[in-house]
């Protein structure tokens, strides 16, 4: 009997209470974070979170829901975002919880400042999802937080699934937190970011941002965003129409592509020759030749060639003479694969700019179907 | 039903000797080897699993000329009564220290991943007490339930981690050399620690019933764990890139994390790797627990094990609390698991010397 007693105490101690007992309710989700610049405060930053109503998304989908927005998005200006947090939580009657994390936003003016510090947060907190897709904004981000057509309930979550099929399209990168942690972590010279704008009451992607080590630099519109990720093999959708202003305009829907670089290093630079495979069916043809004809098809096949030639070309360019920076991956391709070369070159973004020749050496283009239609 | 025989075959060995390695080093693995080596980690682990090897045989041919004694009447017989025990007592100690860190850092990464508000002395309490309740049963509920449990456990823990497979970039592992050969050599003696666990053959080989094939066994299981720590830090190092890496404290854990899988519900898979771990960790605090207590009733001559269970139990608990802080605790964990491997190397390499001497001797 005693020793049923003891065993009995020894349970209640053990099993007892839980410390880490917590509602749902009691949570408030985070699901994106944006950081803006306010004025005159160039050290500190708006940070903006933005959580779903639990019950106003329960009772939308109840009853007849409409148009309101059942999302709730704080902000508060500090010098890091732990700080940031206090007057939010203060505000709240849940807790803070960033376990289901969607998006963070950078505001181009923020991004121009090294932003690298402000990844250590989200990077540090076990619990926030290295997931979590990364995106510059045009004009104040933490406003695009809570922007989407009014068809969508939660414009965090429209935001990720955007960014998500852009990337898929081949229009602007896809970037999680751990991509770019690591590539901070790696000094790596450059990366391309998905640039997002307010578009009426929705959010449009609108190419990319160029980040050069820790702050962005300059912006790429959409093509020459697809030029450089054609390069850096990233390329898994999208349409290309050839034949612009005549009457044979058609249209190539991408499937996939496929890239193969190799460097060739000489004394006086590093040449890399790269060969692009592309893949696709026609889906839309303006002309009255017949698109199932081999000759028309492998005809069609080199004007597709030359419009990808045109995106790759524009590309280097901006990146080459206008920003200087390599956000194409070559560097890390020197660093890996010959690292007595890397330590000869020194700053990798001059020696990118002056002594790198990209030799678009072989683009096949590949029409596999066309519709239902010849 | 017999609850305790005393008797275990090689393969439960094997998986003995399995569980008591993969405990802590299984998170860190990849970080140690790959801060000095760079994208060459994984050479480094597979050098370190090496040198792991060559210990174990060594442990095994010298527990084979003595097949029913365990390390406490080896060092008894070689080294003399007063000098014997003295070294088996270093050895104890040594033990003690390693896995009340292991249990600290157990209590550290429930607190950093799941328990938040959850007094960490409650988790480690928790934890030693029901390892306590299974090290009295002796050794073969111990060997049946990590057969049991062990498969399950690397099934599901690699299976979750290998879906991070396509966030990973192979070009990550070049060059293949890393930051050069010396780099690779740093590397493999810090990871070699990772491996600490194998020593316990030192003292479970008279409770197998084909002391034959103890080397057999030693050698699979250092084997298996060489291979697996391996693939762990090639799909780190392929997933962060040496520098994140080397930055992230439990990568393995971290590793899981990244995982992207459209249109699955479940989010976290990382609760998978998680959970195996944590039945791992329950599992080597009872076998080291086990070992404990069976290493101190043999050097006072005390036939059960079973009554200074109890006693070690809270000294492994203070000895786990001491530590204040994670970097204290990175540290003495290095020292103790560093001076174990040291400590165990000179130990078996005097013993086995002093073995041959004698049985010349005995022979001319």
């Amino acid at each position: 009997m005693r020793r049923w007693s003891l065993g009995l105490l020894l349970l209640a101690l053990v099993l007892g209470g839980c410390w880490d007992q917590t509602e749902v309710e009691e949570r408030a989700y985070v699901l994106g974070v944006a950081l803006d610049v306010p004025r005159d405060k160039g050290d500190r930053r708006k940070v903006t979170v933005a959580m779903p109503l639990v019950r106003e998304v329960g009772a939308a989908s109840g009853g007849g829901g409409g148009n309101k927005v059942p999302l709730i998005s704080f902000d508060s200006i500090a010098p890091t975002i732990q700080e940031a947090l206090v007057p939010i939580q203060n505000r709240m009657n849940r807790q803070l919880f960033f376990g289901h994390q969607k998006v963070l936003l950078f505001s181009e003016e923020s991004a121009r400042r090294p932003i690298s510090p402000w990844l250590d947060f989200f990077e540090r907190f076990s619990t926030i999802p290295r997931t979590t897709l990364i995106a510059v904004s045009r004009g104040e981000a933490g406003k695009l937080l809570s922007t989407a057509p009014p068809s969508e309930q939660l414009p965090p979550l429209y935001l990720h699934q955007l960014l998500m099929e852009t990337a898929n399209y081949g229009f602007g990168p896809h970037r999680t937190l751990n991509k770019l942690a690591c590539y901070f972590e790696s000094r790596a010279s450059g990366i391309l970011l998905p640039m997002v704008k307010e578009h009426k009451d929705s959010v449009e992607v609108d190419g990319s941002a160029v980040l050069k080590y820790n702050r962005l630099v300059g912006t790429m519109g959409k093509h020459e965003t697809r030029g450089a990720l054609w390069l850096t093999g990233e390329v898994g959708g999208g349409t290309i129409v050839t034949g612009g202003r005549g009457q044979n305009k058609l249209s190539f829907v991408i499937k996939s592509s496929r890239r193969r670089i190799k460097p060739h290093y000489r004394d006086d630079g590093i040449t890399f020759e790269v060969r692009l495979t592309v893949e696709g069916n026609v889906e839309e043809y303006f002309g009255s030749r017949n698109v199932m004809n081999p000759r028309v098809l492998e005809q069609t096949e080199q004007e597709i060639a030359q419009v990808i030639k045109r995106e790759i070309t524009r590309a280097i360019g901006i990146l080459q003479a206008d920003l200087r920076t390599d956000a194409l991956g070559l560097g890390m391709m020197v660093r890996k694969r010959n690292p007595k070369k890397w330590q000869k070159i020194g700053e990798w973004n001059d020696y990118f700019a002056e002594h790198v020749k990209i030799e678009l050496a072989e683009i096949t283009v590949f029409i596999r179907r066309t519709g239902v239609l010849r | 039903m017999q609850a305790d025989n005393e008797q275990i075959n090689p393969l439960q060995l094997v998986l003995l000797l399995m569980n008591a390695m993969i405990g802590v080093g299984v998170l860190v693995v990849p970080a140690r080897a790959a801060r000095p080596a760079g994208s060459a980690g994984w050479l480094a682990v597979i050098l370190a699993g090496l040198f792991a090897l060559v210990l174990v045989w060594l442990i095994a041919r010298l527990c084979q000329e003595f097949p029913d004694k365990t390390i406490v009447e080896m060092a008894i017989d070689l080294l003399g009564n007063n000098m014997g025990v003295g070294a088996v007592i270093l050895l104890l100690l040594l033990w003690l220290l390693s896995a009340a860190f292991i249990l600290r850092t157990f209590g550290e990464i429930n607190r950093d991943f799941l328990l938040p508000n959850t007094p960490i002395e409650i988790t480690i309490l928790g934890i030693l007490l029901a390892g306590g309740y299974l090290a009295r049963k002796g050794i073969e509920p111990l060997a049946r339930l990590g057969q049991f449990s062990l498969p399950i456990s690397i099934l599901l823990g690699l299976g979750s981690f290998l879906l991070s497979f396509p966030g990973a970039d192979s070009t990550n592992l070049l060059p293949l050399w890393g930051r050069g050969w010396q780099g690779v050599l740093r590397g493999a003696a810090s990871t070699n620690f990772a491996f600490v666990g194998y020593e316990v053959l030192l003292v479970l080989l008279p409770f197998l019933n084909k002391p034959k094939r103890a080397k057999a066994a030693g050698l699979v299981a250092v084997g298996t764990v060489t291979i697996l720590y391996t693939l762990l830090t090639i799909v780190c190092l392929a997933v962060f890139g040496a520098c994140s890496t080397a930055k992230i404290l439990w990568p393995t854990l971290i590793v899981a994390r990244t995982i992207e899988l459209p249109g699955l519900f479940l989010e976290r898979i990382d609760v998978f790797i998680y959970t195996v771990w944590l039945v791992q960790v329950f599992l080597l605090q009872s076998i080291m627990v086990y070992v404990l207590s069976l290493l101190w009733a043999r050097i006072m001559k005390i036939k059960e094990h079973k009554i200074l269970v109890w006693p070690l139990v809270p000294v492994i608990y203070f000895l786990a609390l001491f530590p204040l802080n994670i970097a204290q605790l990175a540290s003495f964990n290095t020292i103790a698991s560093v001076s174990l491997t040291i400590y165990v190397l000179i130990l078996v390499l005097g013993l086995s010397l002093l073995a041959r001497g004698k049985g010349g001797k005995a022979r001319a």
